[in-house]
């Protein structure tokens, strides 16, 4: 009889001599199956020539293993997922610098037209100039090559204005504005239609207020001659209001007219790099899109309202930069 | 060669002289309109559509305009009947030398050439001749 069941059929019925002799059959097949269970067992321990004691140093081998492996894979798939999130970011990376590529194209062709054109139209007005025999007719020639000579460097100030904007420090200066905008007005004297238009200026607060006087100066100059020079010539009293409110914190302009106004398709475009809102040929196409370059770089914003035919008002804050020194 | 018909358009001011009087030198001008805008031009052509004597043989046309530029106009004149559509060719003049602006001015088949500016005659002579 297998040891094994001999202990539990004492354990059940106390002595084996009580085992009824129809059960004893069976439990002599059973023992069988013990013994045949025990031996297949020794051979399986001898195979792998463990004994039992050794199985559980085993099982906890294994079970290291396993966490060492459930470790591997999990830093695994952290990596495959940081993998993932340096090639989309890369991708994005690649994006970007695709877009600021395209954009740079567009403003080299743009800029290059820009700067051609007035360089065609000289060279035309030279040939045109050969077909002259007449002083005066020649003298006229030269002042539409003026005027293109002019336009030429109006562009290329523009462009010195943005590149200096987007590559200085913002400067921390005292600012008279009532001085600034004399002198900006000064410069628009010489205007179409300056002798017909109302300036009228208004500073309100008494504060020291600091911030870079040549970029406000480019701003305003900008503004201030956009509005004489779309100014409504049929309007009998054309007029440009300059406001401003100076504060500790910041200084609020208003500058607005009754001028032709912008088209509503273009107001939200307005300040987009060569984007021109009126047919005939005007500015570089640069200009507001400066003026709002330079009031975003001086942490500032700046918006417009425009109705065609009834006039602009271009509003813009900047932040005193005398309160921030103070801190 | 027969003198043409011309119309110009262009918002330069300078550059319509300029052409105009190039032109009406080279003996090549039937008759020559300019005008300052692509708007301009397409009324322009909507007047003279019934009028065949007045539909322009030649149109020069600048590319980079306001409001509607130069591709804006061809997308519309495109549109117009066929007699002048059909019949009035197109040679784009700009001071662009972005090789995209020349694809796709030749994409138009009433566009003959792209030629920069400033305007040679003798060059738009053999085109047109």
């Amino acid at each position: 009889m297998n040891k094994l069941l001999q202990q539990q059929i004492e354990a059940v019925f106390g002595s084996q001599e009580v085992v009824p002799e129809k059960v004893g059959h069976l439990l002599r097949l059973v023992s069988e199956t013990y013994d045949h269970y025990d031996s297949d067992l020794q051979r399986v321990s001898g195979a792998l020539d463990l004994r039992p004691q050794d199985m559980m140093g085993l099982y906890l081998k294994l079970s290291k293993e396993v966490e060492h492996y459930k470790k591997v894979l999990r830093e695994m798939s952290e990596d495959v997922a940081l993998r993932k999130e340096a090639e989309e970011r890369l991708e994005q990376r690649n994006q970007e610098l695709m877009k600021i590529n395209a954009e740079l194209d567009r403003f080299v062709y743009n800029a290059s037209h820009e700067l051609r054109a007035p360089l065609a139209s000289i060279l035309g007005l030279i040939t045109v100039a050969r077909l002259r025999e007449n002083d005066v007719q020649k003298l006229k020639l030269m002042e539409l090559m003026q005027a293109s000579v002019e336009k030429l460097d109006l562009f290329i100030k523009d462009i010195v204005h943005y590149a200096r904007n987007s590559r200085m420090e913002v400067e921390a200066q005292v600012i008279d504005f009532d001085e600034m905008i004399k002198d900006s007005i000064a410069q628009l004297r010489f205007m179409g239609g300056m002798e017909r238009i109302t300036v009228s200026i208004d500073i309100q607060g008494e504060v020291e207020f600091r911030s870079d006087k040549k970029r406000l100066a480019v701003v305003l100059n900008n503004l201030v001659s956009n509005a004489i020079k779309y100014h409504n010539p049929s309007a009998e009293h054309p007029f440009v209001d300059i406001r401003i409110m100076l504060t500790e914190e910041e200084a609020t302009f208003e500058i607005r007219d009754n001028g032709i106004g912008i088209q509503q398709a273009y107001v939200d475009k307005i300040f987009n790099m060569f984007v021109r809102a009126t047919e005939t040929q005007s500015g570089s196409g640069l200009g507001l899109y400066i003026v709002r370059e330079i009031i975003e770089k001086m942490e500032g914003k700046v918006s417009v309202e425009s109705q065609e035919g009834v006039g602009s008002t271009f509003r813009f804050q900047i932040p005193n930069l005398s309160q921030r020194r103070a801190i | 060669m027969k003198p043409k018909k011309f119309l110009l358009i262009d918002n330069n001011e300078i550059d319509n002289f300029i052409n105009v009087t190039l032109l009406s030198n080279s003996g090549i001008v039937e008759d020559v309109n300019s005008v300052q805008s692509a708007s301009e031009g397409l009324r322009h052509l909507a007047k003279v559509v019934d009028q065949s004597d007045k539909v322009p043989d030649v149109i020069l046309l600048d590319l980079g305009m306001q409001i509607m530029d130069g591709f804006g106009f061809l997308d519309e004149f495109v549109k117009l009947p066929a007699a002048v559509s059909q019949y009035t060719k197109v040679v784009v003049l700009t001071s662009s030398i972005d090789p995209k602006d020349k694809l796709r001015s030749k994409s138009y088949p009433c566009v003959i050439e792209l030629m920069e500016k400033p305007l040679n005659i003798d060059r738009l002579r053999g085109l047109i001749g």
